[in-house]
């Protein structure tokens, strides 16, 4: 039997729907055949969702024939990184710890897309707790790059970047506590949008670190991160961390191009990086195409990232060890070993130096505004290069370079991973843009623009694999 | 002066609980040295005035979009 073709995009999906070219039960059959073809090489998912997914298609349809469409998802398959909530299927944050957790209640998001009439295929590998690595060995076998199954996929969403890219769905949902979100976007070649902090409810999502955990969308374009952000955006009262704010309008101006923005390109950020020739060369790239789009490209300085460093994981530490420290006291066996040493970690905070940490976190954010003063958006690169072989993959729990995307889990301003082109090994590489707190409408603007003016969004990885 | 720094994190982790085989001692004693290395900056003072970040921490942007 041959595979089926890769899943639309979402608003590729939503006409098809609309024009009746196709319904929720042929996009949901195509999605499982897809996903029965491909995924045993895959590993993406760790459950699938087949029977309800099908029954959830039906509904769609049959309430699409009396004359109720929800709106433009209604009827479309969606999967969630195996830290979200479904009343009635396991979450297991990709861990022996949690075997056997069935919640009663659904993550807010879920929640979101499910009255938005999306139809759930299942649930995605993850790194386990979102803090592991991707050769721990664990209870279900890690994610793999569809680009190359011998590269890392990213992490710790690598079953939502692996899922999207290879075309099992067309959207996914991630968390990123340092990056999580973006780094699987950025080596799957796919788009990827960690919102403002308080955004996007994280109410029934498995913690990591309450205050740097944010919940988003993958797609393969900007549009369709759009088309989740309208769903998923919007003051949740019962999550402390939800910003009371209206939800905002994220389709409206995204095809209004980008001529007038200014663009900071923290060209000083990417030098202190160690990126890739190639890397830089695609940064380069891009800022003379958004020159070309009209935008004004000037060069800006971030704060110190060794600041911001120290800040980022002196609260990282201490609140995953705070989550994780009676199971790791208790059943430490039961955690790979990359993520029971990373969790350990937060052993070593004391005390006055989380509060420092928090501290310094007001200065650093008060600086970041300042960069917002004079640019509407930053450029700067999210990762060294392309996606590293597995066998070099750092797996100490002391990592040797930290995360290029964690900065803005610290100060909470959104940012986006789009696709960026690709390395001489036929990886994808990716550019990195942060916005104005609450102004993921323009990071997505920019987005669109950037993919409409390339064709770094439209190569697709391979289908089959030696 | 000695180094007192391997006493402190066997310290740290008896306190907290937890250990590890001795094949990865060595390993995570070595984390415990970039640690400290990575916090000196927080032992740098901040002016009184700086308060700890507070959720939602963006709380000044609030006043930027009119309620709902």
């Amino acid at each position: 039997m041959s595979t089926p073709a890769p899943l639309p995009s979402l608003a590729e999906a939503s006409h098809m729907i609309a024009e009746g070219s196709t319904t929720p039960t042929a996009l949901t059959e195509q999605a499982l055949g897809r996903i029965a073809a491909l995924d045993p090489r895959l590993n993406a998912f760790i459950t699938v969702t087949g029977d309800r997914a099908l029954a959830a298609a039906k509904t769609a349809e049959a309430e699409m024939a009396a004359g109720h469409r929800r709106g433009p998802l209604h009827g479309i398959p969606y999967a969630l990184k195996d830290i979200y909530d479904v009343a009635g299927v396991p979450t297991t944050a990709h861990s022996r710890v949690l075997l056997g957790n069935i919640p009663t209640q659904d993550a807010e998001t879920t929640a979101r897309l499910e009255a938005a009439g999306m139809v759930l295929l299942g649930k995605l590998a993850t790194h386990e707790f979102a803090r592991g690595g991707p050769t721990d060995k664990l209870h279900w076998p890690s994610a793999k790059n569809p680009w190359n199954l011998d590269h890392f996929a990213g992490g710790s969403s690598s079953g939502s970047g692996s899922a999207v890219a290879a075309g099992l769905v067309a959207m996914a949902m991630g968390s990123d506590t340092g990056g999580s979100i973006r780094l699987p976007a950025v080596f799957c070649g796919i788009t990827g949008l960690k919102p403002t902090y308080g955004r996007v409810s994280r109410r029934g999502v498995v913690p990591l670190s309450f205050g740097l955990d944010h919940t988003g969308p993958l797609t393969r374009t900007a549009e369709d991160c759009a088309l989740s952000m309208q769903v998923l955006a919007g003051h949740d009262p019962l999550d402390p961390g939800s910003a009371p704010v209206p939800p905002g309008d994220y389709l409206s101006g995204l095809k209004d191009g980008i001529k007038g923005l200014t663009i900071g390109y923290a060209r000083a950020f990417n030098e202190g990086a160690a990126l890739s020739a190639e890397s830089v060369a695609a940064q380069e790239e891009a800022v003379c195409v958004l020159r070309a789009l009209g935008a004004t490209v000037i060069d800006v300085a971030l704060p110190p990232m060794r600041r911001m460093e120290a800040a980022m994981w002196t609260i990282l530490h201490a609140e995953s060890f705070a989550i994780h420290q009676d199971h790791l006291r208790r059943t430490p066996e039961l955690y790979g070993r990359v993520t029971r040493e990373r969790l350990s970690l937060g052993a070593f905070v004391t005390g006055p130096h989380y509060v420092q940490a928090q501290r310094l976190r007001t200065l650093l954010t008060e600086e970041m505004n300042a960069v917002f003063d004079r640019c509407d958006a930053i450029l700067c690169a999210p990762a060294s290069g392309t996606a590293p072989a597995l066998s070099a993959v750092d797996e100490l729990p002391w990592r040797k370079q930290q995360p290029l995307t964690a900065p803005f889990n610290l100060t909470g301003h959104p940012a986006i991973c789009v696709p960026g082109g690709f390395g001489a090994n036929g990886l994808p590489l990716s550019l990195q843009f942060a916005g104005r707190a609450f102004d993921e409408a323009t990071l997505l603007r920019i987005a669109h623009a950037l993919e409409t003016a390339t064709d770094h969004a439209a190569r697709r990885p391979p289908e089959s694999w030696p | 002066m000695s180094d007192t720094t391997e006493a402190d994190f066997q310290a740290l982790l008896r306190i907290a609980g937890i250990s590890f085989t001795e094949d990865r001692y060595p390993v995570m004693l070595d984390a415990y040295r970039s640690w400290l290395k990575l916090v000196e900056v927080l032992d740098e003072p901040l002016p009184l005035a700086v308060e700890p970040a507070a959720a939602p921490r963006l709380a000044e942007f609030r006043l930027e979009e009119p309620r709902a």
